[in-house]
């Protein structure tokens, strides 16, 4: 099961930083479908840290999608801040790779 | 196929077969592109040939083929994506690299033909170098050739379009599994994923699936493999590939069809590499005046086709084509030959055995004979039809002697063809194709006027020829007709008398003067130009058509045009006799041929005989007395018969002792000795184990109306005044 890590956010609009490692697939989606909601609740956008995780599904990814649409339809901004190579193999094999990237291409 | 690699091995002759196949298919849509250049079915077939060519040479280790046949597909690949306008110098040139392909598929049947081969191909740069110039990608392809050759040679690019049912993850199915597969069969170019239709975060149920792929794949597993990649989510998903190498249109019909809308299906399109956005965008304004079928329906599955737009393939029409192929057996034709040969013993050991039987007496045996016989009858039918082939195949040859000879000769013509599918036996279209290249030949060069003086005529520059066929009473009806200038009968008549065929001040009817041009050695062409020579034509026509037992007519209006009509039996083998008896032996008349039979009263016999001719019912018809004409001894009986036969419009007496009935004749050939026999055709066995002889109506009824006209001093006329349209 993934932790959740919702630091106390330091002043100004610095993003809200999740932090997910060991598996996020479909048995972790439900949980960490609500992670990104409260996240996203904050209105400061995300910082997703993926460097802990191990395994990763479409479930997975299908929330990363979510997380980066959710936050741009708010206005906010949603990056994957840090990857495992399992991430970064799955992102890279569905041609989301730029989600990774530092700055945010803009959605279409 | 069993032979393989190497190139040692002879090349199978099924290989040899399919590939003449295929290229008759790829010179049949290069001609349709002629005329109409976007045609989307003829840029897929053609494409298609190529393909399938290239495909199997690969397997008889033919590289100089592979490598020719690659870069064609490269301009083709061009052509097919849009990128490439088909114009009359590219089909030019693709015809003439087809022939060069045929010409290396020609070259296999010899043992030597890996040399033959290599010879051969020493034209290929030539040719390649010409296409590279319609297609700059062509050009790369050419160059690195050899790699293509060593690796991917069936490499083609497929496009695949998936978006997932809800529960395939709950199934324990992750889509990301499919992509890292995918990636084993070939290089993934790029991939999209449609993130469309998750809801809302708070609606959304992070256990389903709402995802969809765009998938741009370079492989060489076909789209059967790609098929049974995903075999296991049909239920509920929607699948589309393209491929192999789509066209724009045919995106642009894939993108119309996505529930995301044309526009967001665009930008995955794009996204993955499919082409460029702009690209993309201007297939999608060019097919949205027609807009596309949708041919699935939402979240139903459809895998055997593609999304149909208007320009893009028909895949249901190719699908049933495909469908209808395996459907047929190749058979050697040596093979049918042998089963027709075996069937013709068999129709004249029957005939022995109902003769039995009848002779037995008994009633039980004859019964059953009968019964052999009608079954001996209906396997005769089902054989002769197993060779008959539809004319169609022949037919549209023509387009490409057309095509070229209207080039050499500077003139527009059209061919167009009816009565494809009309059957007549596989050893007459053999013999046929000489006698129509003639035709159409003269057609073209004397029919067909050149375009300046067909406009003054009224008529519209572009000539046309049209090739028919139909069946006619046990007979097929070959047609070739033009919209030229028509015989000139004037030029004729003079033509005529002064190679004495015809004696100057004998009247003629315009008919029997059109007929005249098959008369040996005539020729009316103001200048001999290269297509048709001096001379023989015509008549060599007729006399081919005769050996075939068919007969030849002519029909023109001046200004209007020619028509020739080949009349001919459906088969050769066999054919429905009437048996007459002179002396001890007995004769075969083609029952066709018989018009009636007359009893010749004892008493006027002696005139009649002695006269050479007969009073039927106010018409002079000449008679032949067989037992004359063979040199049969022996006193006729006391009575004898008349069998009055017709052949074209002539018609004769032949004076026969007994007359038999009707017997299925099966034709035998005659030996060597005797093929020169006057009177004779060929012969066949009779029940009883005889033989009998088949008459040559032709030559008799022509010997009969000399002999009567030496008799009455009277030259006759060469044309029958009978004869008419």
């Amino acid at each position: 099961m993934s932790d959740a890590d919702m630091d106390a956010q330091p002043p100004a609009a610095a993003p809200v930083r999740l932090a997910w490692s060991g598996p996020v697939t479909i048995y972790e989606a439900v949980e960490l479908r609500r992670q990104l909601l409260d996240a996203l609740e904050a209105g400061r956008g995300l910082a997703l840290d993926l460097g802990g995780v191990d395994e990763i599904d479409t479930a997975g990814i299908q929330l990363l999608v979510l997380a980066q649409r959710e936050a741009h339809l708010a206005g906010q901004r949603s990056e994957v801040v840090a990857a495992s190579a399992p991430v970064r193999e799955a992102l890279d094999l569905c041609g989301l790779g730029q989600l990774e990237a530092p700055a945010m291409p803009e959605q279409p | 196929m069993s032979t393989h690699a190497g190139g040692l091995d002879r090349v199978p002759h099924t290989f040899v077969a399919e590939s003449r196949e295929l290229l008759r298919e790829m010179e049949g849509a290069l001609l349709t592109l002629e005329q109409s250049p976007r045609d989307p079915e003829a840029i897929h077939s053609l494409f298609r040939a190529v393909h399938t060519l290239k495909g199997s040479a690969g397997m008889f280790g033919l590289d100089p083929m592979v490598a020719f046949a690659h870069v064609l597909e490269g301009v083709l690949v061009e052509v097919r994506r849009g990128a490439l306008e088909v114009d009359d110098a590219l089909v030019e040139l693709l015809l003439t690299c087809s022939d060069h392909v045929a010409a290396m598929v020609a070259c296999l049947d010899g043992d030597d033909y890996v040399q033959r081969l290599e010879t051969l191909d020493a034209r290929s740069p030539e040719l390649l170098a010409q296409l590279a110039g319609f297609s700059p990608r062509s050009a790369a392809a050419a160059q690195d050739l050899v790699a293509a050759i060593g690796d991917d040679a069936q490499a083609a690019r497929w496009h695949i379009s998936v978006r997932f049912a809800p529960d395939v993850l709950r199934h324990g199915m992750d889509p990301l599994s499919f992509l890292r597969y995918l990636r084993t069969l070939g290089e993934l170019i790029g991939v999209a994923v449609v993130p469309d239709a998750i809801p809302a975060a708070a609606a959304m149920d992070p256990q389903a699936c709402y995802l969809g792929l765009e998938i741009e794949l370079q492989t060489a597993a076909g789209r059967r493999a790609l098929e049974e990649a995903f075999e296991y989510v049909r239920e509920g998903s929607t699948l589309h590939i393209l491929g192999p190498d789509p066209s724009l249109d045919e995106y642009a019909a894939l993108a119309r069809l996505q529930p995301e809308g044309e526009d967001r299906a665009l930008e995955s399109l794009a996204a993955c590499g499919a082409a460029s956005t702009a690209q993309l965008r201007a297939a999608l304004r060019r097919g949205a005046a027609h807009p596309a079928p949708a041919t699935t329906a939402a979240g139903e599955l459809d895998m055997a086709s593609q999304p149909s737009g208007s320009a893009a393939p028909r895949p249901g029409r190719s699908a049933a084509r495909r469908a209808a192929d395996r459907h047929f057996v190749r058979v050697d034709a040596g093979k049918l030959d042998e089963l027709i040969d075996l069937v013709g013993e068999l129709l004249i050991s029957s005939a022995g055995v109902s003769l039995g039987a009848r002779r037995s007496g008994e009633a039980d045996l004859r019964e059953a004979a009968a019964q052999l016989a009608r079954l001996v009858e209906e396997v005769r039918d089902r054989s002769l039809a197993l060779r008959m082939v539809p004319i169609g195949e022949t037919f549209s040859r023509f387009h490409r002697v057309v095509h070229d000879l209207g080039r050499t000769l500077g003139k527009d013509v059209e061919l167009a063809i009816g009565g494809a599918d009309t059957e007549l036996d596989k050893s007459m279209v053999e013999k046929l194709g000489d006698p129509l290249l003639h035709l159409v030949r003269n057609a073209l060069d004397h029919g067909i006027e050149p375009a300046a003086r067909r406009i003054a005529t009224g008529k519209p520059a572009r000539g046309r020829i049209r090739l028919d066929a139909w069946h006619e009473s046990g007979h097929i009806v070959i047609e070739v007709a033009d919209d030229g200038a028509g015989l000139d009968t004037g030029k004729i008549l003079a033509r005529a008398q002064d190679a004495g065929l015809v004696e100057v001040g004998q009247v003629l009817s315009e008919r029997q003067i059109q007929q005249l041009v098959m008369e040996p050695g005539f020729s009316t062409a103001d200048e001999v130009t290269p297509v048709s020579g001096r001379g023989v034509g015509m008549d060599v026509v007729k006399r081919n058509i005769e050996a075939l037992r068919g007969t030849v007519s002519i029909d023109s209006i001046p200004g209007a045009g020619t028509r020739v009509a080949l009349r001919l039996p459906l088969t050769l083998a066999i054919i429905e006799g009437f048996l007459v008896g002179v002396g001890r032996s007995a004769y075969v008349i083609p029952l066709e041929m018989v018009v009636e039979c007359l009893e010749l009263a004892a008493a006027e016999r002696e005139a009649t005989c002695a006269r050479g001719y007969l009073n039927l019912r106010g018409e002079v018809l000449p008679l032949l007395r067989l037992r004359d004409v063979f040199g049969i001894g022996g006193h006729t009986g006391r009575r004898e018969n008349i069998v009055v036969v017709q052949h074209g419009q002539r018609r004769a007496g032949f004076v026969v002792d007994a007359l038999l009935g009707e017997s299925q004749t099966v034709i035998k050939p005659l030996g060597k000795l005797f093929e020169r026999l006057a009177g004779i055709s060929g012969s066949t066995i009779l029940g009883s184990g005889e033989v009998a002889l088949i008459l040559d109506i032709q030559a008799l009824v022509e010997q009969a109306i000399g002999a009567e006209a030496a008799r009455t001093g009277v030259r006759p006329p060469r044309i029958e005044d009978r004869q008419n349209p």
